[in-house]
């Protein structure tokens, strides 16, 4: 690990200001960027502690949706009653991954800015664009069993290895953020997170200092929420493949229907041809194929990994089926 | 922070493990992750925490304190300065040889380990958890997770302490040491 200076802000305005400085980073769970540090494929030089910042409440929003701060551990809103009642698929998510101490830490805001687990990313040895922009991408060609098989480029296949956002992405959410020049704005999950393109080392579309200050559930969509995941061992693994469900069937014919896909892109991905192919269509495992069908339409394996296009087919199916029987 | 330390003794080089370790004797209680600073990251040793001159690091593993009021976390990726004026409670605070907490004991009774290297944060990870459930937390083995009564099932019990690796395979007793102090213990 290389030297760096460490200040805590005091609010969310100083915080800005203070890692504006070059080679400052936030930290605020410190459950990723303090591995990466260790590894030093992150160097920074300065470190802007935000996890006391006062942003770790989870409100109720008068309009029926709700409003979680962006220093509010996992685990605290995993646990959350109004999480667990109104939004089990991101409590189902949350629990879904890491482990329970890393939880304790994790922060909702940093879980979304992790970093991808590539293991050519963590091989310093290994040439990697997102860490070392123009060395090539060494996953391609190589062991790719984790990789992405939808929105990738020919300078990066790694995954966004987030649960959370997953289920955030089926629900519509929105990321609050604080601009270094103290300006505010909202970014739709959908667009916080950028593929990776020619320039997979800028992986969401937060300016120079800018923070994110909370996440914003809109009221919860009809029907059954549902998190699947599917992994190398039961526990304590990130996803081979994860699918976020939300679905309402009234007499057998699907109303409204939301899907995002883990582990299969740089970014959680939000499926508007699964959602279009199940809306209106009979709640039939028919429906379900096609819908994974059309999910995975423009789907690509890099060879180890062509396995993930099938099972992403299969993993929405059983969890769409599971859905609405337990509706 | 920690009673029942005493000054280390001379690092000694361990062939079979590659590895500089602190002479100890059985019974002291010792914190078993590296005082791993900037220089020393390839030199993995036994350390004392009251030892860590490391202005950096923080250097006990899974300090567990849900029942203490703090959340049980992994302390090798946190950094002391974060928790400054924290309570802090690591294997070290739980229990001291001779007034062992009832987990430590537990684990002694169901013999809940082998070559003793996880131990420290199997002990105070399950000293959390059980807190956690206590609290109604939900896990991933967890049925319904508004739910907000937890069965203390097994696969509960193996889902929650799955972020501690046991490389000798205690589990099946480690669960059996946990099963015995949520039950209330031996009589």
């Amino acid at each position: 690990m290389r030297a760096f200076t460490y200040e805590r802000a005091t609010d969310p305005r100083a915080a800005v200001a203070a890692v504006s400085r070059a080679g400052a980073k936030f930290i605020s769970g410190g459950t990723n960027l303090l591995d990466l540090m260790k590894l030093e494929i992150e160097q920074p030089t300065h470190l802007v502690d935000i996890s006391r910042l006062p942003l770790k409440e989870i409100e109720q929003l008068r309009d029926g949706g709700l409003r979680i701060g962006a220093q509010a551990a996992n685990s605290d809103t995993a646990a959350d009653a109004r999480v667990r009642t109104r939004y089990p698929v991101l409590s189902q998510a949350l629990v879904a991954g890491a482990s329970g101490q890393l939880r304790n830490k994790a922060s909702v805001g940093g879980n979304l800015l992790q970093r991808t687990r590539c293991t050519y990313f963590y091989d310093t040895a290994a040439g990697c664009n997102k860490r070392n922009p123009g060395s090539g991408c060494s996953a391609i060609g190589g062991i790719n069993r984790l990789h992405a098989i939808l929105g990738a480029s020919d300078a990066c296949i790694a995954v966004h290895p987030s649960d959370m956002a997953v289920a955030m992405a089926a629900l519509g959410a929105q990321i609050e953020l604080l601009g270094a020049d103290g300006s505010t704005r909202r970014v739709a999950i959908g667009d916080f997170h950028r593929l990776p393109g020619d320039t997979p080392h800028i992986e969401t579309v937060l300016q120079p200092g800018e923070m994110i200050t909370g996440v914003v559930l809109p009221p919860p969509p009809p029907g059954r929420q549902l998190y699947r995941k599917v992994r190398d061992r039961a526990s304590y693994e990130f996803a081979l493949v994860s699918v976020a469900v939300i679905v309402a069937a009234e007499k057998g014919t699907i109303t409204s229907a939301r899907v995002a896909f883990g582990g299969v892109a740089h970014k959680p991905w939000r499926s508007a041809e699964a959602e279009a192919a199940l809306e209106g269509r009979p709640a039939t495992m028919t429906t379900y194929r096609a819908a994974a069908e059309a999910a995975m339409k423009g789907a690509v394996g890099r060879g180890h990994n062509d396995f993930k296009i099938e099972l992403a087919k299969r993993t929405l199916c059983r969890t769409l089926a599971n859905a609405v029987q337990g509706g | 922070m920690t009673h029942g330390a005493r000054e280390v003794g001379p690092r000694r080089w361990r062939e079979s493990f590659g590895r500089y370790f602190e002479e100890f004797e059985v019974g002291d209680v010792y914190e078993h992750r590296p005082g791993r600073t900037i220089s020393e990251t390839d030199n993995t040793w036994f350390t004392l925490l009251t030892n860590n001159t490391n202005q950096v690091h923080f250097n006990s593993e899974f300090a567990a304190a849900t029942e203490f009021g703090r959340p049980l976390i992994n302390s090798c990726l946190t950094l002391a300065i974060m928790h400054q004026d924290d309570d802090i409670v690591t294997i070290e605070g739980l229990g001291s040889p001779g007034a062992l907490h009832p987990m430590q004991a537990a684990f002694v009774e169901c013999d809940g380990f082998q070559c003793g290297y996880c131990t420290p944060g199997q002990i105070c990870s399950a000293v959390g958890m059980l807190a956690e459930v206590k609290a109604g937390w939900p896990s991933h083995a967890t049925a319904d997770v508004a739910s907000r009564r937890i069965a203390l099932t097994d696969p509960e019990i193996r889902e929650r302490m799955s972020g501690n690796i046991c490389r000798c395979a205690a589990y099946p007793n480690i669960v059996a040491a946990i099963r015995e102090v949520a039950e209330g213990g031996r009589k």
